[in-house]
């Protein structure tokens, strides 16, 4: 296959072509740029700001960098903090860390649009593939949540969408340099990381030795400068933390492998939840056909991989972490549907994006509001304003979700970390309010903040009374 | 291999297991303080008591007397409160160690470091004024560590009078728990 530079990929026909052809697959790609425009309208429309601790600590990352300050906390996800660091020239760095994240998601959309042609040469042919692939994106509310986080999830995923599609292009050392900025970005990742090295001798199979090299080559060029800055910040002490983190993430506060169940039931329980099983149902056989197709076999492998590795340890109370199994999907599902005859590939097309708007308007809106934790803060502001006699005291709260966040959003307010038992006893003595990410049952309702989109928590408010 | 086996969680603030005994201990003493099991209170006393007598040991700072009349007059708040103060003693003397250690980042910023811990136990008790104080001083006496560079690149020199200064404020700041 020839080699294409990566926009070019997009307008380039086979050669051939009739001028009709041509002409569909020029209009498709401006359709799908007005449903792409639409949906990044729709995502600007929403307040830029810090929903979670995680992202606020990111924000101070930019400020200045030290992972034993959690700015952020350990490893550091130095790519993602440097990109906010740029965009932060011009804009504040909570602004920029949110602008990190939103717009690695918008751009993503065209990086599967690249990767689908990579993957089936006969989406070249189909206009309507363009087309049904951009909106399946633009109707996933995980993406949605992704970009709005200001986490580093999207900016990995782009990252490791780039990877895929320059591996599938035969740039070998630029997707090597795109891994290791995935893993730069977001550590977690190293099982999409696994799944590349993996399909390489699927690819190529005589020269995969060498494709391997030249695609290490590429991790270690980002890995040697990272590796340097992370010590130069933080000096031999990062590993120290890095043990602290890791001991206290497995065996304190991480809720991974603590669950009553496996932790596969537990997310089975949670997919079903946001998706349904029918979704589920077609998730699964698609990726086994795909792991017995030859050609969707490499991405087929690189989604089980992944699959498997969050069914196992990660946490199912992030639903962020199912997003590279959901995006990358796409394009194999898209890839699948050409296989069909015309009549029956042009149905499911239908069918997948009526299930897609389906599933859109279950789980979000088109209504734009703030994220639950800024709709808290905003309600305890007004709280803290009228809660005492002598105009604003501040109030207490305890909260087990975002607590750095409200401590730094309400200074004037006395803010109980309820992840420590004791908590509890002093903001009762107050007469405090109680901040959950789950429902209680022994105390009364004040308010609900709900979430946005699948990704988020909603939040629940509850007061505690004196006695009580 | 640390970058690999790291994971993203929502509340990594907090110490490790065993880390802190003072901090491990505060839960389950404050827990049966607060639920008027003083025999209980008592027992998870006495497995932070070495701690406690550290201070007098070492500082002559005399907390356990205190803790043990608040746990005999079952008096919850008053446990709370001798608490608040062995983390203000905890506080003042890991900051003095990070002045003394000022020119070994790693000792100075670990100890400036797991202050904060107990610093951000004391916060949500503190009255605003007060409160943002002591965060703007551990927030100065963290910057003025500096930081190690990689063979003088990137090396950012402590200072070690800002660090001074900020101990000062924020012992200031938390004059409501000093002894």
């Amino acid at each position: 296959m020839p080699e294409q530079q990566p926009l070019a990929g997009l307008i380039n026909c086979f050669p051939g072509f009739p001028d009709r052809q041509r002409l569909l697959v020029s209009a498709s790609i401006a359709v799908a740029g007005i449903i792409w425009l639409v949906w990044v309208v729709w995502l600007f429309q929403y307040p830029l700001q810090l929903s979670s601790d995680d992202a606020l600590f990111f924000s101070r990352g930019v400020e200045r960098f030290s992972v034993l300050e959690l700015r952020p906390h350990f490893p550091g996800y130095p790519v993602f903090v440097a990109l906010a660091g740029v965009i932060s020239l011009g804009f504040a760095a909570d602004t920029a860390v949110i602008l990190t994240s939103l717009l690695s998601a918008v751009v993503l959309p065209w990086i599967l649009l690249l990767l689908l042609r990579e993957v089936s040469p006969e989406s070249y042919r189909s206009p309507l593939a363009t087309i049904v692939l951009m909106l399946l994106c633009a109707l996933q509310p995980l993406l949605a949540a992704l970009a709005l986080s200001g986490l580093s999830d999207a900016t990995g995923l782009l990252f490791a969408a780039l990877a895929l599609l320059l591996t599938w292009r035969r740039q070998f050392l630029t997707a090597g340099i795109c891994c290791g900025l995935m893993l730069a970005s977001r550590p977690s990742y190293f099982p999409l990381a696994a799944g590349l090295i993996a399909i390489i001798p699927l690819l190529y199979k005589q020269q995969f030795l060498s494709v391997w090299l030249r695609g290490a080559s590429g991790v270690v060029l980002v890995g040697i400068p990272v590796m340097l800055f992370l010590l130069s910040r933080d000096g031999l002490a990062f590993f120290e933390e890095g043990l602290r983190f890791t001991q206290g993430h497995f065996q304190i506060w991480g809720n991974t492998f603590e669950g009553q169940r496996p932790n596969w039931q537990e997310w089975l329980e949670r997919l079903t939840d946001v998706y349904c099983w029918s979704v589920l149902c077609l998730l699964a056989a698609s990726l086994l056909w795909g792991l017995k197709q030859s050609s969707q076999r490499p991405l087929a492998v690189v989604i089980t991989l992944y699959l498997g590795w969050i069914l196992l340890a990660q946490n199912p109370d992030n639903m962020r972490h199912f997003a590279p199994v959901m995006l990358l999907w796409l394009p194999l599902l898209v890839s699948q549907m050409l296989c069909l005859s015309v009549i029956v590939y042009r149905l499911s097309c239908a069918l997948s994006i009526a299930i897609g708007a389906v599933l859109f308007f279950s789980q979000a809106s088109l209504t734009v509001s703030s994220a639950p934790v800024q709709q808290a803060v905003q309600w305890l502001d007004r709280a803290a304003c009228t809660d005492g006699d002598d105009g604003r005291t501040g109030l207490t709260l305890g909260t087990n979700y975002s607590v750095s966040l409200l401590r730094e959003a309400l200074p004037g307010c006395q803010i109980f970390d309820m992840y420590y038992p004791s908590s509890k006893a002093l903001v009762r003595q107050a007469g405090g309010f109680r901040l959950s990410g789950s429902p209680q049952q022994d105390m009364l309702l004040i308010t609900v903040f709900p979430a946005r989109f699948p990704g988020e928590r909603t939040l629940y408010l509850y007061r505690f009374s004196e006695s009580g | 291999m640390l970058l690999v086996l790291s994971l993203n969680s929502q509340a990594y603030t907090y110490s490790a297991a065993g880390k802190e005994p003072l901090i491990d201990g505060r839960e389950a003493l404050l827990k049966a303080a607060d639920s008027g099991d003083f025999e209980a209170a008592t027992a998870a006393y006495e497995k932070v008591a070495k701690e406690i007598l550290y201070f007098k040991t070492e500082y002559g700072i005399d907390l356990d007397t205190p803790m043990k009349n608040a746990l005999k007059a079952k008096d919850a708040k008053q446990v709370n409160h001798v608490l608040n103060q062995a983390y203000f003693a905890e506080i003042d003397r890991r900051l003095k160690g990070a002045e003394q250690n000022v020119n070994d980042y790693q000792v100075a910023k670990v100890l400036v470091v797991k202050s904060k811990l107990f610093l951000d136990l004391l916060t949500p008790q503190m009255e605003a004024e007060a409160r943002q104080q002591a965060e703007q001083a551990i927030q100065i006496a963290l910057k003025a560590i500096g930081n190690p560079g990689v063979f003088g690149v990137g090396a950012e020199p402590a200072n070690p009078e800002a660090l001074a200064n900020a101990h000062q404020q924020l012992i200031k700041a938390l004059q409501a728990f000093s002894l």
